[in-house]
């Protein structure tokens, strides 16, 4: 087969593949050998993948394969490729969140949403690059390179901190990979490389085996080139884990079922504020909200702007909270092997330190009232929309360009009141700008509705028409 | 005075940053501190914030948050 050939299987979806092992048209290892051939080619221009374990990828695709020959039909995600962010562990594969400080360790238990991918049949590729800890910034002292944003390869960021999981999907390395997110972590490289990413419930899916960033604030998810492929993953990842001390129990949905239902007469609430007085954003990203509002508007959705508190008031609960559990987690780590973590992490983290459990207690109880205001948004909307990024892929930091110019992280992002008040958010793409690096915006649902938002993605990206990849 | 304002002023909070550097072995050069001691002060004011809308709020007095932020049915 060409290079050509096996690159259109590169870029098939989740659904799309599952589809073709059904019908005898192509097998998982088939899928899986163009995949690895074509990470081959350009990880090292790309830095997505960490670590490839071609040769565990190979045995379960084989099996998989072998599998749907026998007749056997082992699940919806069986024989599908997987990349893993490399905070989340995995037995017998290395496993460093890109730091130097786990360069050795190789976990002896899967993280639970690998045990489920791998009940499920699901192939694992390997490890992906992020920012280290899922917190740091790149920097060149770190242990491995940033993953580069396949929209702009000379010096493109591709936001953070599941860089590898939104380059390898972009890039056609990986139909579906898995990410985390705290404080827009999923959504955010989502958007600026332009894939779909999902950030479930909290307690949806179990963080058992994550490397822990912030214990409150931590979710897992997926990112997949379509909306369909997060809602097929997420139903694999989703359900009860005992181990995970926030895990909920409540009942799982099948959230395929929402992918294709109508849309008309659902309320959507747009957080104009976030973007209009609380921050800003570039001219290009709120025309694309404006288009994509308007898209789903003629879908039959009703329209209507609302309120909630400033964003910079969920920034602060979310730094204060966050900072400071994660210190809690790595602060050992810290105190005896500080020149093992990143240029900016090793300086950042002392900002944890300085957080009293005063200033801690008061942001929780804080976060409880906003839980509580984002609770009757959804008495009144079925989601609310906003903005995902202010602005396109920047540069690399280090890189100099438009990063440079931009503020840094501490700026409020629209990701965070998401992450604060527990409930599901998804990233979709909306266009493209000037420069053709990708826009995206947000849509929230109430907490365990993850159908409802998927069901409004969908129908957006079908509306909007199929979007090209990345030229590579 | 407050303890954060006393920080400031006294260079408390400069005086804690360069203890959490010595107890890690890190060597770190006065633009860092003041960077970090900023930062710190910023987080401070984020605190605040968040104390000011809890005491405006009302909180009861066991007002603890939970582990669970919400509807976790164990």
């Amino acid at each position: 087969m060409s290079i050509e050939a096996d690159d259109d299987l590169c870029f098939l979806s989740v659904a799309a593949a599952a589809r073709r092992f059904r019908d005898g048209t192509l097998t998982p290892l088939a899928l899986t050998e163009a995949l690895l051939a074509r990470i081959a080619r350009l990880n090292d221009t790309l830095h997505a993948y960490l670590l490839v374990d071609a040769e565990g990828a190979r045995t379960a695709a084989d099996a998989a394969t072998r599998a749907f020959a026998a007749g056997r039909d082992p699940g919806p995600m069986a024989g599908i490729p997987v990349g893993l962010k490399d905070n989340i562990e995995t037995a017998g594969l290395r496993t460093t969140a890109h730091s130097r400080v786990l360069l050795d360790y190789v976990p002896d238990r899967d993280a639970e949403v690998v045990r489920r991918l791998k009940d499920g049949g699901a192939v694992i590729l390997g490890k992906l690059a992020c920012l280290e800890f899922a917190h740091g910034a790149p920097s060149p002292d770190q242990a491995f390179p940033p993953a580069r944003n396949p929209w702009n390869i000379g010096h493109g960021f591709t936001g953070g901190s599941s860089t590898g999981s939104a380059a390898a999907v972009a890039a056609g390395l990986a139909p579906v990979a898995l990410g985390t997110d705290t404080g827009g972590s999923i959504r955010n490289p989502a958007a600026l490389c332009a894939t779909a990413g999902l950030m479930p419930t909290y307690g949806r899916v179990s963080r058992r085996g994550i490397v822990p960033y912030s214990f409150s604030l931590d979710h897992c998810g997926p990112l997949a080139w379509t909306v369909e492929d997060c809602a097929i993953a997420l139903g694999i990842i989703a359900g009860f884990d005992a181990e995970d001390p926030a895990s909920r129990d409540d009942p799982l949905p099948d959230f395929t079922a929402a992918i294709g239902k109508p849309v008309t007469g659902m309320k959507i609430g747009v957080l104009r504020h976030f973007f209009e007085e609380d921050s800003d954003a570039d001219a290009e990203q709120v025309a694309a909200l404006d288009r994509a509002l308007d898209v789903l508007r003629g879908l039959g959705a009703k329209i209507s702007s609302t309120r909630v508190s400033p964003l910079g008031i969920y920034h602060d609960a979310k730094t204060v909270i966050g900072e400071a559990e994660f210190y809690a987690a790595h602060g050992h780590d810290w105190r005896t092997r500080a020149n093992d973590f990143g240029a900016s992490l090793r300086h950042r983290i002392i900002e944890g330190a300085l957080i009293s459990a005063d200033d801690y207690l008061q942001a929780s109880r804080a976060r409880r009232h906003l839980i509580a205001e984002m609770d009757r948004q959804f008495e009144k909307f079925d989601a609310l929309v906003t903005l995902s990024v202010p602005y396109p892929a920047p540069a690399l930091p280090g890189d100099g360009g438009k990063a440079a110019a931009r503020p840094g992280t501490r700026r409020p992002n629209f990701n965070q009141p998401f992450n604060v008040c527990a409930v599901p958010a998804l990233s979709v793409f909306s266009g493209f700008n000037g420069d053709g690096l990708p826009l995206g915006l947000q849509i929230a649902g109430p907490a365990c509705g993850e159908a409802t938002i998927l069901a409004l993605g969908h129908a957006l990206e079908t509306a909007m028409g199929p979007r090209p990849r990345p030229g590579l | 005075m407050t303890e954060r304002s006393d920080n400031k002023a006294d260079g408390g909070t400069e005086a804690a940053v360069r203890h959490l550097a010595a107890v890690a072995g890190l060597s770190l050069q006065d633009d860092d501190i003041a960077r970090l001691v900023t930062v710190a002060h910023e987080n401070r004011a984020s605190a605040r914030r968040l104390a000011d809308l809890v005491a405006r709020w009302d909180e009861p007095a066991y007002g603890l948050p939970s582990l669970r932020p919400r509807g976790v049915r164990r």
